[in-house]
């Protein structure tokens, strides 16, 4: 006969499968939450834009780790986070930057009028001729290539500032320039705060050169 | 109750980047590809944080 005090086994914490697990909860809830936001947007009571669905949904997994780190390990809530990461990053960054087809583009605006806020390319080069533009009063212009190469050429008498980003690759700016991983310059011309017509130009690259001058 | 430090931390990123992501989307402000270089060093501070706090945590159930 077996002692009982031997063959005592430690009560364990078994998974009561009855109930769900908490990931389970919270990819439940989220995917309510998904589906009451598209039917929204699909109803024309609300615009929903994935750049802002998928942080929110970041984050509510982010805090519902937070919450859940009381209970225990969560490695499917952290998967999850993780793709979302991956996709609020593909979200934010390559929509503006992979936009506007491929190839070269040459460009050469004299007038204000023919000066457009944005000028994009997925693949490829744009070189905006400005040297001959008469600008009669302040501009901004945004110009976004995700692979490839940018060239402005800015008017000899006009006062500008340049934000330049590029993911990969060199930027160069008048007599200033930067390059290797996530290069970053700005510039301002020395004149740029007294003047009374200016041009701003942001710039950004996903991997390639930026080049103003 | 235990806490999970690593499950809080990775919360906690995931929360912050989830908000500002939204904020930018929102046009509270413009993240920029340039501003991706942060990166390492926010998760060495992370990293370091979550080491700190998990063994701050041990520490008290000892």
């Amino acid at each position: 006969m077996t002692d009982p005090e031997t063959t005592r086994v430690e009560p364990t914490v078994a998974h009561d499968s009855r109930h769900p697990s908490y990931g389970t909860v919270v990819t439940g809830v989220i995917l309510v939450l998904l589906g009451v936001l598209w039917a929204l947007d699909a109803a024309d009571v609300a615009e929903i834009r994935l750049s802002m669905v998928i942080p929110i949904t970041l984050a509510v997994v982010g805090l519902a780790l937070m919450i859940g780190s009381f209970r225990g390990e969560h490695p499917g809530l952290i998967t999850l986070g993780v793709f979302l990461t991956v996709a609020t990053l593909l979200v934010s960054f390559l929509p503006g930057s992979f936009r506007g087809g491929v190839g070269d583009r040459e460009i050469r605006v004299t007038q204000m009028s023919e000066l457009e806020d944005r000028y994009d390319l997925a693949l490829g080069k744009i070189q905006l001729d400005l040297e001959d533009l008469d600008l009669t009063q302040s501009a901004e212009v945004e110009l976004s290539v995700g692979a490839g190469e940018i060239q402005v050429r800015v008017p000899d008498d006009v006062e500008f500032r340049v934000e330049a980003s590029v993911g990969a690759g060199e930027i160069q700016v008048v007599d200033e320039s930067s390059e290797g991983i996530t290069p970053r310059l700005d510039y301002t011309s020395p004149g740029f705060d007294s003047a009374s017509t200016t041009l701003t130009l942001k710039i950004n690259v996903g991997a390639g050169k930026i080049e103003v001058r | 109750m235990r806490m999970h430090v690593g499950s809080f931390i990775t919360g906690l990123v995931f929360l912050v980047a989830g908000v500002a992501f939204a904020l930018e989307a929102a046009g509270y402000w413009t993240i920029r590809v340039s501003d991706l270089r942060l990166i390492g060093p926010l998760a060495l501070v992370l990293i370091g944080a979550a080491i700190i706090i998990g063994a701050m945590t041990r520490r008290d159930e000892t």
